[in-house]
């Protein structure tokens, strides 16, 4: 039943397409960053830092092991720029696409259902998802484009060019939630600039929302109640993650003079709210590896959650983890639907929110077993590390750039189901859901 | 709505009478630790060392701060093992007698379907329960203290008298998953010996099967497709995390000269195959735990943090909560629109009590950390470790928990006494709390992943 859909791709494997697309972008892009005049080191790049560094870029991670700016040509950052614009924007287009896909294949009632929670996003019209999206993204990409190039170009005293280089790669970074930077320690240097955290911030979180959201917001944006339920539970989800994050950041590193300790009161609270935002994208103004326990423990948490659906972030996405905690609310209130805003939640959204958990968490768990075993580095900083490629968000515990080969790889292999795996396999499920022909009898056993 | 239950108490809520029981017989016990004749130093011990010890001794898990054979008198090792056997003793009863109030409640509703669901326990009998779960355990108890006397009377030449002492100790103490030992190194000094280890495994993992499923053991012991889906459950997920632990251990130990290093091949397999049970939730050890290399350190947590059977003396969230989740990913992979199992249906509200079990001890399990990474100086993988065998009553330590100071022991103590008794509790309260639906709201999909 091979039916011919969009562009000529086979309709009813979505999945497929997208890792074959993914996987040829790699490979150019690997191949690229190994040309000699890529690096600036004598001879090219070696093919697993090359492999490491397309990864990174294509999944828009973030993690590097070597110095973007020190290591990389023009050419380089150029070829690095590429793939993370055609990694962030590529995705989500595809993700929309398997949206339209899906939609087709659950029917008339299904597709009117889809086209609801997409918000603005018409999945009926591939054309128009498309269009929707890249003018999407192009137009916040441009406006954040502006914002800093005339910000670097005022505060670093570099020329306009060179402003106006910085400011094109950290937009289309910031907006991708790819993470790279130009400046050697990400952006410690802007740590008390209040207005180039603020864009960057705004960018990030416009970048990890989603476009369902950021269509919907458009549509209807002094509206809430008319939001979709999807709007509604990513934004909630997202800010209250944001503050909790800030919060921790705050309390735990207060006094800790290696990251935010030697601040005034109001820098503190602007480098922990920052640090605490970049928890997709993998920007930083602090050095992660000097900060305490506590608080990498609990930025590991909320890289694993990720950003919202459909977006450039990674993680099990926000709406995931709301689903798991209205699952888990509802069964305190002893009510036999799972429901939010109004809306009840099919049986089968919270199955399928614990499939990508679960899976997120073995895939999670597998990765840092074979990190502990090649690379003896204390835990905390191998799950953050492992979860920052899982969660495709580029914050790094200083690891990284250690590791031996093995674990380099063990960190590709990561990033890349980061990337791919909660997206194919939440479509696919969609997919594979059957009409049942006969039940089983109803048995419970003990819990607890 | 006040319905009086058997014995005159309220067991509306069975939550509130654990959570009473078990706090009264924790305070007893501290006060029969705190008197002086309890310890073999003078002066008695401490109220925190008390409430420490009574604590995981009434919640087996068997985690201590102070050497139990060199800090306590012969008196207080009694006052311990007595708190054991009523610690696993308490929570057998009262996780069965749960599960015949829910299945009375459930009854009410559809009975006949509730006499089908749980198949294995004789509704209403309270005595008859009490009476059973006192039959099994002194028969395993028994069996296990007459093998354990005859080896360390025989094959360790101790006095006969204290072979006795050492075999009954031991064996209360492995059939309640509880852990204490009365050698100061546990039982690494037993590594190599089959008897001892094996009799003690063997006792642990019956012990964390659960009273439930004893009953039908022996019941059809020879016909498992008969049996109901929760014996087919605890009984397949706990063969197959044995067997996974013991190869995992095996695996990652195997070149580690502090542990599995120096014995030879079946010393190498009979300790991987201890050491991978224990953490199901005992917490003998026969290898130093805090010498072991990272991975195993991080499989022994996810094998606390599941722990063993509903209704047994193991702790953790669970064999047949995480099973239930594995259930639910396993459908949803293969698309189908229930979740079933073994040819029985698992109902959703079913699913939504593991889940929220399962979350809910993530949760309790974080907060712990949180506070414990505040309070002591030691690192993740430690407090992490400490964490999920207080949270699971296991007992396993990588050697911090004597070091610790009065905050992070306090810490230790709630998550012993949560771990216990606040999965039966709040399984059992959830599934009371099911509530008739009176309306519903229209459907809506959020996107996932």
């Amino acid at each position: 039943m091979a039916r011919r859909g969009v562009l000529g791709i086979r309709n009813d494997r979505p999945a497929r397409v997208l890792v074959g697309l993914f996987a040829l972008v790699l490979v150019v892009g690997t191949a690229a960053l190994m040309l000699p005049f890529a690096s600036r080191a004598e001879g090219g790049t070696s093919l697993l830092v090359a492999l490491f560094t397309a990864m990174s870029a294509v999944t828009v991670t973030g993690l590097t092991v070597v110095d973007t700016f020190d290591h990389w040509t023009g050419f380089g950052q150029v070829v690095l720029l590429v793939l993370f614009q055609l990694g962030g924007l590529g995705i989500v287009t595809l993700a929309s696409l398997a949206g339209v896909v899906v939609s087709r294949r659950i029917g008339l009632r299904g597709r009117r259902v889809a086209q609801l929670e997409s918000g603005g996003l018409d999945l009926g019209d591939v054309r128009r998802v498309l269009r929707g999206v890249i003018t999407l993204a192009l137009s916040i990409e441009a406006v954040l484009f502006v914002a800093l190039t005339s910000l670097f170009w005022l505060r670093t005293g570099s020329s306009l060019g060179r402003a106006v280089e910085l400011g094109a790669f950290h937009a289309i970074s910031v907006f991708n939630n790819a993470g790279f930077s130009l400046f050697p320690d990400s952006l410690a240097p802007f740590q008390t600039d209040l207005l180039v955290c603020a864009v960057v911030a705004a960018g990030v979180v416009a970048g990890a929302v989603g476009f369902p959201v950021l269509a919907d917001l458009r549509a209807r944006p002094r509206r809430p109640r008319r939001w979709s339920l999807h709007t509604k539970l990513t934004l909630t989800v997202t800010a209250v993650v944001l503050a909790g994050g800030a919060l921790v950041l705050l309390v735990f590193e207060w006094t800790n003079p290696a990251t935010i300790g030697e601040l005034d009161t109001s820098s503190k609270v602007l480098a922990a709210s920052f640090n605490a935002t970049m928890r997709t994208a993998g920007f930083s103004t602090i050095d992660f590896g000097a900060a305490n326990e506590t608080t990498q423990l609990a930025t590991t948490i909320s890289m694993f959650i990720g950003g919202g659906s459909v977006s450039a972030a990674g993680g099990i996405k926000v709406t995931t983890l709301a689903l798991l905690v209205l699952a888990v609310w509802s069964e305190f209130r002893g009510d036999e639907d799972v429901s939010a805003f109004g809306r009840r939640i099919p049986t089968g959204s919270v199955r399928q929110a614990v499939a990508v958990t679960l899976s997120g968490t073995v895939i999670l768990i597998g990765g840092t077993f074979l990190l502990l075993a090649t690379n003896g580095f204390p835990l905390a900083e191998t799950l953050f590390e492992t979860t920052s490629a899982f969660g495709i968000v580029g914050l790094s515990a200083g690891i990284t750039p250690q590791l031996d080969d093995p674990g380099r790889i063990v960190l590709i292999v990561l990033m890349a189901l980061g990337r791919l795996g909660p997206l194919t396999v939440g479509t696919a499920l969609i997919l594979r859901e059957r009409d049942r022909l006969y039940r089983f009898p109803e048995e419970r056993p003990f819990i607890g | 709505m006040t319905r009086r239950g058997v014995l005159g108490i309220r067991i509306n809520h069975p939550a509130q009478l654990v959570v009473v029981a078990y706090g009264v017989a924790i305070f007893t016990g501290t006060g029969l630790l705190m008197l002086p004749i309890a310890t073999q130093a003078p002066g008695g011990s401490g109220a925190l060392t008390a409430l420490f010890t009574s604590t995981s001794a009434m919640c087996v898990t068997g985690l201590i701060v102070v050497d139990t054979p060199t800090y306590w008198s012969g008196f207080g090792q009694a006052v311990i093992l007595g708190l054991i056997q009523l610690g696993g003793f308490g929570i057998m009863t009262l996780a069965s007698l749960a599960a015949v109030v829910i299945s009375h409640r459930l009854g009410l509703r559809s009975r006949m379907l509730a006499q089908a669901e749980t198949g294995g326990i004789d509704l209403g009998d309270v005595r008859r329960i009490i009476a059973g779960v006192a039959v099994f355990t002194v028969a395993f108890e028994v069996a296990a203290a007459v093998g354990l006397t005859i080896s360390f009377w025989i094959g360790h030449d101790e006095p006969f008298l204290r072979a006795v002492w050492l075999g009954g100790f031991h064996a209360v103490s492995a059939f309640n998953n509880a852990g204490f030992a009365l050698f100061s190194d546990n039982l690494i000094g037993f590594v190599t010996d089959p008897v001892v280890t094996i009799v003690i495994a063997v006792a642990v993992i019956f012990g964390g099967l659960g009273f439930p499923v004893w009953l039908e053991l022996r019941r059809e012991p020879g016909r498992p497709q008969r049996w109901s889906l929760h014996t087919k459950i605890t009984v397949s997920a706990t063969a197959l995390l044995l067997v996974v632990g013991t190869v995992a251990v095996l695996a990652f130990e195997w070149g580690n000269p502090s542990t599995l290093g120096p014995l030879d091949a079946p010393g190498k397999a009979l300790a991987a195959f201890f050491t991978g049970t224990m953490p199901r939730t005992a917490g003998f050890n026969t290898v130093d735990i805090a010498t072991t290399y990272e991975p195993t350190q991080l499989l022994t947590i996810l094998l606390m943090f599941i722990g063993g059977g509903s209704a047994s003396t193991a702790g953790g969230i669970k064999v047949t909560t995480i099973a239930l989740i594995g259930y639910m990913v396993w459908a949803e992979l293969r698309g189908d629109p229930d979740v079933s199992r073994y040819g029985r249906r698992i109902p959703p509200t079913a699913q939504r009590q593991a889940l929220s079990v399962a979350i809910i001890g993530l949760g309790a399990l974080f907060t712990a950390n949180v506070l414990l990474l505040g309070f002591s100086p030691f690192g993740l993988a430690d407090t992490l470790f400490e964490a999920t065998s207080a949270f699971g009553t296991v007992g396993l330590s990588t050697g911090i928990t004597p070091l610790l100071d009065g905050p992070s022991q306090g810490v230790i103590i709630v998550l012993m006494f949560v771990g216990r008794v606040g999965t039966l509790t709040l399984g059992t309260a959830l599934v009371l709390r099911e509530q008739e639906r009176l309306f519903r709201f229209p459907e809506e999909r959020p996107l996932v992943g």
